[in-house]
């Protein structure tokens, strides 16, 4: 959990990643902070994130990141 | 039959009454039979491309989930599904590029082959574009790729689908709809609700105002402006442009009211496609309240697609390994951005003003993100407090400037004119003679008055909704005289003051052309 917090600080800081559980509805992460996060993520955890984990719900908190991250190392 | 005119009413209100009597499982027949009786109003020919489109979409959708439940893995699945996607896909924006692109295209090729002295000429199309195919076509297409990402599943009855496609308020000028979102409510009994009649005919009624009172009436300036810019000052071109990004929005939004508030009096919850862009404090951000239905789309079938794609990744991989700082996080963006903007502009139509366009936004989208850490510092070094007002209202000032330049660039006859016109608008704001000049660009004094307190209206109503205030329900919650007021008054107002042309018809819509 804090590696994926420290990600989201690096591509966007000002938020309080442990409390917020919104992040895409409320539009405080955007497209193109996505993108940037996905690219950490995929170097640090070794997963490859797809267009069909592209939904809200997977990029809302920490912890469905954390779950997205989870799944995805199971299927591989 | 278009949505400002007496015949919709007509027929909204027959569709309405026959919609509440007929039992609530043939509500769905009721809207399928109406949305394609107001399809034939525009002829024939355009139904057989809706029908095609339907058809082929409905048959592709059925193929992938039969392809999803009889294959051994996922995988598999998807390689098959692939085919029917391709195929799908290749059809109808084949349609949607011979229609709409080709004549353009094979313009520009003739001019060439003329220049070469090349004895080829390529022939030109002559098909009038059907109604809304931009809009159903991209609706159609975001379907099949939901189905092939096991998003949703295929509709299995051809009537339903074909009234996804073919709903009449939306048809025209969209939204761009999804499946999961609004199929599901067709089939779902409506029952009469006062309410949804309120709120559906108060939408409408706004809309009509923003259309008629407002569109129409800057459309009269900005036809006679940008028509002989040569004639009118640096401070008349830029009174223009700012009218002209005005004009676009009013006509827009007021379509997609009404086609949303028509939506509300059946019961059916239309997405939204306007937040109030000209408050977006970036670029960006005003794309993301900007025909959302549009941008969604985009972002989600083109440009995720390529951000994730394995060029992508590696570009990405690259950038973060080398660059390691914020540019090379954000490197994997950049091409997407520019195809995804490039896309939108010519989703417009074909000219070389939408492909500049286009790329002019992706331009300063992908600028904005390079400089960012340049403009953190700044602000940082001159201590400036991002969270102010005034910051704010600078922001929003800055990205409206920046719309203007851009809409300046599709209205003008061409890329050229659009480029004297911005010249001509960076000149000093002349104040000498300006209310006779302002007289010189179209508009009389009842004009003026009428369309200042308009935009007043439309500013401060702007500014209640962005505070998240429903302003629907602060009207229901007044006494019974006062709401019929509000009520009559407006609709007086559209009577009264609404632009019309010959026929008592309203001028016809920007984005019905797209």
């Amino acid at each position: 959990m804090e590696k994926i917090i420290e990600i989201l600080d690096s591509v966007k800081s000002g938020i309080d990643y442990t409390k917020e559980k919104e992040l895409i509805d409320k539009e405080l992460l955007d497209s193109f902070d996505v993108v940037a996060i996905i690219g950490e993520l995929a170097d640090e955890f070794d997963v490859t994130i797809t267009v069909d984990d592209m939904t809200p719900e997977n990029f809302n908190s920490v912890e469905a990141i954390d779950a997205l991250i989870k799944r995805l190392k199971e299927e591989e | 039959m278009t949505i400002v005119s007496i015949q919709f009413l007509v027929f909204l209100l027959a569709v309405l009454i026959v919609y509440y009597v007929v039992p609530k499982k043939a509500q769905w027949i009721v809207l399928l039979v109406s949305s394609y009786c107001f399809y034939l109003f525009s002829g024939i020919k355009p139904l057989i491309f809706v029908i095609s489109t339907t058809l082929t979409v409905y048959a592709a959708g059925r193929k992938m989930q039969t392809i999803n439940s009889q294959s051994e893995s996922k995988k598999i699945a998807k390689k098959k599904k692939r085919k029917v996607l391709l195929a799908v896909i290749l059809f109808n924006f084949g349609i949607l590029l011979l229609l709409k692109y080709w004549n353009f295209a094979a313009t520009n090729f003739n001019s060439l082959f003329t220049v070469f002295n090349w004895d080829i000429k390529a022939p030109l199309v002559n098909i009038v574009l059907p109604l809304g195919i931009s809009f159903y076509t991209f609706q159609a297409i975001g379907y099949s790729i939901d189905i092939y990402r096991n998003k949703i599943k295929a509709e299995q009855n051809l009537a339903k689908f074909a009234l996804f496609i073919s709903f009449f308020p939306q048809v025209m000028q969209g939204p761009i709809s999804r499946y999961d979102q609004l199929a599901t409510q067709f089939t779902q009994p409506h029952k009469i609700n006062y309410e949804n009649l309120a709120y559906g005919a108060q939408l409408m009624l706004w809309g009509f105002f923003k259309k008629m009172i407002i569109a129409d009436r800057l459309a009269i300036s900005v036809d006679q402006v940008f028509g002989d810019y040569a004639a009118y000052d640096g401070t008349q071109t830029l009174i223009a442009m700012f009218f002209y990004a005005v004009q676009i929005y009013a006509d827009f939004s007021g379509g997609i009211d009404i086609i949303r508030g028509a939506a509300q009096m059946m019961g059916i919850d239309m997405i939204e496609n306007f937040r109030r862009p000209y408050f977006g404090k970036t670029v960006a951000e005003y794309w993301r309240r900007w025909h959302m239905s549009l941008t969604n789309w985009m972002r989600d079938y083109v440009f995720f697609p390529l951000t994730l794609g394995k060029t992508s990744a590696k570009i990405g991989k690259w950038g973060r390994q080398h660059l390691k700082n914020e540019i090379g996080k954000q490197l994997p963006s950049y091409i997407p951005t520019f195809v995804t903007f490039f896309l939108i502009g010519i989703w417009h139509g074909a000219g070389w003003g939408f492909m500049a366009f286009g790329l002019y936004n992706a331009v300063v989208i992908v600028l904005g993100m390079v400089f960012t850490p340049l403009f953190k510092r700044m602000n940082k070094f001159f201590g400036i407090d991002t969270e102010a007002f005034g910051w704010k209202v600078w922001q929003i000032i800055r990205t409206f400037s920046i719309m203007c330049i851009g809409k300046c660039i599709t209205r003008a006859d061409s890329v050229g004119d659009a480029f004297a016109m911005i010249g001509k608008a960076f000149h000093p704001f002349e104040f000498d003679d300006l209310l006779g000049r302002l007289l010189d660009m179209g508009l009389d004094e009842g004009n003026w008055i009428v369309l200042t307190i308009s935009l007043i209206l439309f500013f401060a109503v702007s500014v209640i909704q962005e505070n998240e205030i429903n302003v629907r329900d602060s009207i229901s919650r007044q006494i019974l005289p006062i709401r019929w007021f509000i009520f009559l008054a407006g609709f007086a107002a559209v009577l009264i003051f609404g632009v019309y042309g010959p026929g008592y018809n309203a001028a016809d819509f920007i984005y019905r052309g797209f």
